[in-house]
């Protein structure tokens, strides 16, 4: 096959079934559907990210505000004890400039969607993208997982120290309950997280690996 | 809708077929695509409206968007052969030993990665090596020796086949 006979060939094997002709009408109503691409996808992704941290920071500021307006024993002892509540905070704190990074990055996705850049710029700010995207989810997730057991914790040890102090049983039984609630923390935290990164991993894990090699293979002898 | 992008897509819907055809083995993906390619077009035309060459700008974003197209990993029905889903559509005219060689050479085309498909495809539509360096974003001198690469890939391919 010459290089004639090969274009020729080629021209008949991509040309196929470009006989049927698309409409006006056609193509309009083609225009009005949504588009799939990954930006939109990450668009959605960020605004749904954007809503959770939203609706827990909402939570834990209803629960602060709790805490130091109703005088029962529970929020005493939580007034009391200042390095949960510097815990806290500074949780919030961080899970604070997560929901900011979010939204920065919300804005700035509509001003990368277009594809009309060369392919090398436009699979390069995509594996960026999506790289900052990876990182913020899982530090979000972690933060929120953390604050969410750092507060459960501590009300299973006070409810129980309670129950303990009225039964009671010896000061070591409150050392050994924190470990005990400190452990069953992190491993279910644990597990979240993992849980967490092995979704990602599968939702764009091969995604960003093909991309990868797409842009590798694109700059090869540059 | 602007008629005028209308008027210039309907123009070159073939364009975006060729693509679409490269890129996907059936129908439903085919469709998917053309839509998103279309799609895309639409979001860049505004600045489009600066471009020389029409055909350099459509084909810059239908493979922008072929390639970056996400998927998700699903089964799969068995996909047709190609002889079965378009022996039959083959110009009557064609020799047998023309749409044997087209089989052999769609063949070949699946075996290549998405960006040879993209520099093959440019390079058969007489796109010069410049012209595929600014669409791809690579150096001419790199564009060269990929196609020469691809060439010789197709060549392999398809004399493995014929033994």
């Amino acid at each position: 096959m010459n290089e004639d006979n090969l274009k020729d060939i080629f021209k008949s094997v991509i040309e196929q079934d470009n006989n049927t002709e698309i409409s006006e009408t056609e193509l309009k109503i083609i225009l009005k559907n949504k588009t799939k691409n990954i930006f939109s996808k990450l668009k959605r992704n960020i605004k749904i990210g954007y809503i959770l941290i939203g609706v827990y920071l909402l939570l834990a500021g209803l629960s602060y505000y709790w805490i130091f307006t109703e005088d029962n024993s529970v929020n005493l002892q939580y007034r009391e004890m200042d390095w949960l509540l510097i815990f806290d905070i500074t949780i919030d704190i961080f899970l604070i400039s997560t929901f900011l990074n979010f939204a920065f990055k919300y804005i700035r996705l509509s001003n990368l969607e277009s594809m009309e850049e060369s392919l090398a710029n436009t699979l390069q700010k995509i594996i960026e993208l999506l790289s900052d995207y990876k990182k913020i989810f899982v530090i979000g997730f972690t933060l929120s997982l953390v604050s969410a057991f750092s507060g459960m914790i501590w009300g299973i040890v006070s409810t129980m120290a309670e129950e303990m102090k009225l039964n009671n049983i010896p000061e070591d039984g409150h050392t050994i309950l924190m470990i005990i609630s400190i452990l069953f923390g992190t491993i279910v935290m644990s597990v979240f997280f993992i849980l967490v990164w092995f979704i990602f991993k599968k939702l764009y894990g091969n995604y960003i690996k093909q991309l990868k090699i797409h842009y590798a293979e694109l700059k090869e002898n540059e | 809708m602007d008629k005028d992008f209308i008027s210039i897509a309907k123009e070159n819907q073939n364009l975006i077929k060729k693509v679409c055809n490269m890129f996907c083995k059936n129908e439903d993906d085919k469709k998917d695509l053309f839509q998103e390619i279309l799609i895309q077009l639409w979001k860049s035309y505004e600045t489009f409206r600066n471009e020389a060459k029409v055909s350099t700008w459509m084909y810059r974003v239908a493979l922008n968007t072929a390639i970056t197209m996400y998927r998700k990993e699903k089964r799969r029905p068995e996909l047709r052969e190609f002889e079965e889903t378009y022996g039959t559509n083959l110009n009557i005219n064609y020799s047998y030993e023309k749409a044997e060689n087209s089989i052999m050479l769609y063949k070949a085309i699946d075996q290549l990665t998405g960006i040879e498909k993209s520099i093959i495809l440019l390079y058969m539509e007489d796109f010069s090596s410049d012209e595929i360096a600014n669409i791809l974003g690579i150096t001419a001198n790199n564009v060269r020796v990929k196609i020469n690469r691809i060439k010789l890939k197709l060549k392999e391919i398809l004399e493995k086949r014929y033994e």
